[in-house]
């Protein structure tokens, strides 16, 4: 059964309905966001029960579409938190690929301005190396892009989407070695994206983000997971319940191969590995189940099925 | 944004067009888009430096103390009326380092009284005392304005403004000995002379 990602968009009345119906057919709802009377659930549903879904979603207002990045995880990585690069364009971008199903976190380097000087740490490394990929997003120049994409790229070892001024063929020949995807005419602006050009170049870092992604699930299907990344969180909903209770809009986020578990890694990281996905067959065995660096969050690696010799 | 003389100078094309874009916004945001009349703008991304140098359209007048209050000598003391409050601050800073805390009252939101002693005589044009200059704070809204359109890792930085006439250079390496030179040939650019 091949699990697509849709976004559901309609009324709150009735739309328990819907969850229902996701949950008989097989599928996952990853996020649940109801916003006055509306409702919006980021979902994974099986390919072929989309018309179902459809249908039955029209009398009560329903729509669904087609959301590429629902299920993954992204880093947005800007060279600082200051003036020069928030809110415009990092909060856009990160805001932009949100609405589209993806869990971006913006991370703002302590010391990733100047072409000379710029350097990532060791936790900010590690930070965006649990994500499914991490989105770069640089300036103007291409002689300072390709000085500092040396020093940032360094440790980094999730697919990486540069943007920056120059346009994408010029980034593309200027980086060596390559990074996985490239968004020109998108460098440092300060002011809002709300030009029909300008929403064109999120499209850009999204269409692009996607392909990247693609490539990525792709390679992860030469060798399948030991089992699904929501299948695991709807186990963990169920055996570790305490996770409900936080306030986090996801309390576990559903990355390409794995999860974050907004849980202290202390206190929950031994019943997640002992709960049981199947008779016989527990979280631990399937996964590793290790210390986020992102605060005390706990994170949940799927072992590739010829690891394990299980899949579930 | 009318400005008389706006150009910016790169290397890089595209970069010019960004930075023109930045330039804009960021004088817009500031409220400076009025105030500035001439800015030229030359950033060499390989030493790298950013250099910014321009000229202040009309220039707001000094804010005198008889602008916003009525002053009355009596017999021992100065009373100030004050008609608004825009500036008290600044007129009791102004008035607390001339004459002391222990002469300068303030019995209520709209008075303040100086005591007058014979030895110790308040200023007979204390009508005419400057009390702020909105200049001062335009420079420095003009400065941050010009640091957040300079890239942001060039942190070694040089300003200078006089008579209406402002350049400021930054850097990530120290300041090229050349820059006084690159300055005026700038200004020069705008037909104008270096400050």
């Amino acid at each position: 059964m091949i699990l697509v990602p849709i976004t559901y968009k309609g009324g709150v009345y009735r739309h328990d309905e819907i969850v229902d119906l996701i949950a008989d057919l097989g599928g996952y709802v990853i996020q649940k966001h109801m916003l006055a009377t509306e409702v919006v659930l980021l979902c994974l549903v099986p390919r072929d029960d989309i018309p179902l879904i459809s249908r039955i979603g029209k009398p009560i207002g329903g729509e669904v579409t087609l959301s590429p990045l629902v299920g993954t995880e992204v880093a947005i990585v800007t060279p600082s938190l200051s003036i020069h690069h928030l809110p415009h364009p990092a909060c856009d971008i990160a805001e932009y690929v949100r609405r589209l199903g993806a869990k971006s976190n913006m991370i703002g380097l302590a010391r990733g301005y100047g072409k000379r000087v710029a350097q990532t740490s060791a936790e900010e490394r590690e930070i965006i190396n649990e994500h499914d990929c991490a989105v770069f997003l640089l300036g103007n120049f291409e002689h300072c892009i390709v000085e500092k994409m040396r020093a940032l790229r360094r440790g980094i070892d999730v697919p990486i989407v540069l943007t920056g001024k120059p346009d994408t063929e010029v980034l593309r020949t200027a980086i060596d070695p390559p990074v996985a995807g490239y968004v020109g005419d998108i460098g440092r602006f300060m002011h809002r994206t709300k030009e029909a050009d300008e929403i064109a170049r999120l499209d850009a870092i999204v269409a692009e983000i996607v392909r990247v992604l693609d490539l990525r699930r792709e390679e992860i299907a030469k060798d399948p997971l030991s089992a699904s990344p929501a299948r695991l969180m709807a186990v963990i909903q169920e055996q570790v319940p305490e996770v409900l209770e936080v306030t986090s809009p996801t309390p576990v986020t559903v990355q390409i191969a794995g999860l974050r578990v907004k849980l202290p890694f202390a206190d929950f990281a031994d019943r997640i590995r002992s709960a049981e996905v199947e008779e016989g067959v527990t979280i631990g065995q399937v996964a590793d189940v290790l210390p986020s660096r992102m605060r005390d969050y706990i994170l949940v690696r799927i072992k590739p099925s010829s690891e394990t010799d299980i899949v579930v | 944004m009318p400005l008389d003389h706006f150009v910016v100078e790169s290397p890089e094309a595209w970069a010019v067009q960004a930075y023109v874009d930045i330039a804009n916004d960021v004088l817009l945001d500031h409220n400076l888009g009025q105030a500035v009349a001439k800015l030229h703008i030359e950033i060499d991304p390989v030493y790298p430096l950013f250099i910014a140098v321009g000229m202040l359209g009309r220039l707001p007048p000094l804010v005198r103390l008889r602008d916003f209050a009525d002053v009355t000598f009596e017999p021992g003391k100065v009373k100030l009326g004050i008609n608004e409050e825009t500036h008290l601050a600044s007129l009791l800073d102004r008035l607390w380092r001339q004459y002391g805390k222990n002469r300068v009252e303030q019995p209520d939101r709209w008075t303040v009284e100086i005591s007058d002693e014979p030895d110790l005589p308040v200023d007979r044009d204390l009508a005419d005392l400057v009390v702020s200059d909105p200049t001062e704070g335009l420079v420095r809204d003009l400065i941050y304005a010009l640091l957040a359109i300079a890239p942001e890792g060039f942190r070694v930085r040089e300003h200078r403004y006089e008579d209406g006439r402002f350049w400021l250079a930054s850097s990530e390496n120290t300041l090229p000995e050349d820059l006084p030179a690159r300055i005026r040939a700038l200004f020069a650019k705008m037909g104008e002379a270096a400050p």
